[in-house]
């Protein structure tokens, strides 16, 4: 099968799910017992069936479900996700005001933890049980089973409080630091385009921490899985024949064990969005970030169904995308892939 | 005296029951890491059945004022909090919060999920393709996120958290027992107990699920760190088991604003971390044990990373396949 044709094919096995995911998530809002107008309303209004009942025409709960849903669709094709009842702004508004944040913060993430996993993983595989191999493995050990919300904690305790090496749970910037004017919404990047460097280095300040925290987890899956790929690649028979052919040191390394030995750990780039999304709504709570992890924590402590919906639609988008993509890169680096599909 | 002699069925053929004991006894000789994993869970265990009988103070009734915030020491080993409760006595009584919900979450969505996946795998077509479609879609949300989503929604208390738990890992194990089914079904014994008339049921309680069974036990044990790290994670956001309960996640939401008191968020944190990395040692072990395959797999390194992606990404066992 041609990359192309598995790419398109891989694509549009995802739209199904999509939809699905649009009605589970609707359904979800819809039927759990939680009622979001007692908690909006308060006890008084709440008990009011007039009241109640304008709230729910001005909103339209009182439709039939699948007309609620209908009409949600034709929203959303047109770019609107609803009102929030949290923010009193529409979602879409919130969602491109808080997303830029989470993306910023998240991409961060990936790549220190993607730098630092892959150069862990490649020293623990050549110094295999030896003492930087036990280091790495033990690191990626606590790694599998820290809660990240509490490394936030303590991380702020130690680098913060104790150390003073890095910035309180303040947010994207400093107290006093000015925004650069927005055109991505990434702090860093918008800064470097207004050419506004202590803004810059500001942002890179307040990201360090809550990068390396958040990507706590994907740093150890990674650090395993490098290990496991180049000590086999270390055995495999073109490494023995390059080797007795007198290569050795750096060369065998970089020209023919590094090459093989990458293609795997493409794989658990998928499964590092889905954790690192999840870890962005505990992670971001405890640093104060403004991005849609809060948001998200937010909204659904106060019912604020169609933010929750929003957030739930757009984090479960980007995961679907980004797991079919990481499919397809895959299968560009490893043809056996496409043809055995 | 005789009878334990001239039994020689069961000592040439064990029975199954026995086969699986005597690989875990010789498990737990020459296996440290499932050693220590269970003598942690056990430790836990322990302390959640024990711990009304010995507790230095109560958990939640014994508030000390004018002490609050003291640091750890004699009287209070981990310390109190704002309100001069005894943290060491919240952390060893939050066990009994954490591990029901942990087990419960669990078996709810192993008994679902496999009941589904079985029912998918037998009944095929149709049937299948929608089981498999709708789990897709589960799996195709963050689980923090749509956990957090169910757990809001059905309020907090730690009977939700189950709930919400239970909703986001059951298609993992709808799909694990699907593929068991689909693979055991055509094994020669299978066809021959068809053969002889076996009803499904039996088929299935009898010849396919035994088998079946433990790539499903290994990733239950692992799933009950998880379960623990997720309903950790619900409180701390605080949709999980309400405030005045001494749960581990919410102790450390409590923690962060007071940061200068380390001993309030650290202790909870660590017994979180213990009990996790003790399921995950468990699990490691038990699989290493249930399945040589993977271990050889594991052992020569690379392949490793293909398992995984099958094993958690259902996109990729659709590519793959």
């Amino acid at each position: 099968m041609g990359l192309l044709r598995f790419g398109v094919r891989r694509l549009l096995l995802s739209l199904p799910t999509l939809f699905g995911l649009l009605v589970i998530t609707f359904l979800l809002t819809n039927y759990l017992p939680g009622d979001p107008l007692a908690r909006l309303l308060g006890d008084r209004a709440g008990s009011n069936p007039q009241i109640v009942a304008a709230y729910r025409a001005e909103w339209g709960l009182d439709r039939p479900l699948y007309a609620q849903f209908a009409t949600y669709l034709g929203n959303l094709l047109t770019g609107n996700l609803g009102q929030s009842t949290l923010s009193q702004r529409p979602v879409a508004e919130d969602l491109t005001n808080y997303l830029p944040a989470t993306i910023e913060l998240t991409i961060c993430a990936i790549t220190v933890a993607g730098v630092l996993g892959l150069v862990f993983g490649i020293v623990a595989a050549l110094f295999h049980r030896r003492w930087p191999d036990v280091a790495v493995r033990g690191l990626a050990l606590v790694a599998s089973g820290v809660p990240v919300f509490w490394m936030a904690l303590v991380s702020l305790q130690v680098f913060y409080l104790g150390l003073g090496w890095v910035p309180g749970p303040e947010g994207r910037l400093g107290r006093g630091v000015e925004a650069p004017p927005r055109v991505t919404g990434a702090y860093t990047v918008d800064a470097l385009l207004a050419g506004r460097w202590s803004v810059f280095g500001d942002a890179v300040y307040h990201l360090i921490l809550p990068s390396i925290v958040l990507g706590m987890f994907f740093l150890g899956l990674l650090a395993r899985i490098t290990r496991a790929s180049m000590l086999e690649a270390l055995q495999a028979p073109y490494v023995v024949t390059a080797r007795s052919k007198g290569i050795s040191g750096f060369a065998l390394v970089r020209v023919h064990v590094l090459p093989n030995a990458l293609i795997p750990t493409v794989t658990v780039l998928g499964l590092a969005v889905g954790g690192l999304l999840s870890g962005a709504v505990l992670t971001e709570t405890t640093f104060s970030w403004p991005g849609v992890g809060r948001y998200a924590v937010d909204a659904a402590r106060a019912l604020d169904f169609q933010a929750v919906l929003g957030v739930t639609l757009v984090i479960g988008t980007i995961y679907v995308v980004t797991n079919a993509v990481v499919d397809i890169l895959y299968a560009a680096l490893d043809p056996r892939i496409r043809l055995g599909g | 005296m005789t009878t334990a002699a001239d039994t020689p069925t069961t000592s040439t053929v064990p029975s199954r029951t026995g086969l699986v004991l005597r690989g875990s006894l010789a498990a737990v000789r020459s296996d440290a890491a499932l050693v220590i994993g269970c003598a942690v869970v056990l430790a836990w265990v322990v302390i959640a059945l024990t711990v009304p009988l010995w507790k230095p103070f109560d958990p939640v009734g014994f508030q000390d004022l004018a002490g609050r915030l003291a640091p750890p020491g004699g009287t209070h080993w981990f310390g109190t909090d704002n309100l001069g409760r005894d943290v060491f006595s919240r952390v060893m009584y939050g066990t009994r919060l954490t591990l029901p919900i942990a087990i419960g979450a669990v078996t709810i969505a192993v008994c679902w999920g496999c009941l589904v996946g079985a029912v998918a795998g037998f009944a095929g077509g149709l049937v299948d393709e929608v089981v498999m479609r709708l789990s897709d879609i589960f799996l195709a949300f963050p689980a923090m996120v749509l956990a957090l989503a169910i757990a809001a929604a059905l309020g907090p208390s730690g009977k939700n958290v189950v709930i919400a738990i239970a909703a986001v890992t059951w298609p993992e194990y709808t799909r694990l027992m699907r593929g068991q089914v689909l693979s055991i079904r055509n094994n020669l014994h299978v066809t021959a107990a068809e053969s002889v008339g076996c009803s499904r049921s039996r088929v299935f309680w009898r010849h396919v699920l035994p088998f079946g069974l433990p790539p499903i036990v290994v990733k239950a044990t692992v799933d009950l760190g998880m379960a623990i790290l997720l309903a950790a994670g619900l409180s701390f956001i605080g949709v999980g088991a309400a405030p005045p309960a001494p749960e581990w996640g919410a102790m450390v939401s409590d923690a962060r604003t007071r940061m200068d008191q380390w001993w309030l968020g650290l202790f909870p944190g660590l017994a979180i971390l213990s009990i996790v990395l003790a399921f995950n040692f468990i699990g490691d072990s038990l699989r290493d044990r249930f399945d040589p395959r993977m271990r050889t797999q594991r052992r020569r390194g690379g392949s490793s990373a293909s398992m995984l992606r099958r094993l958690l990404l259902p996109s990729a066992r659709k590519a793959d396949a």
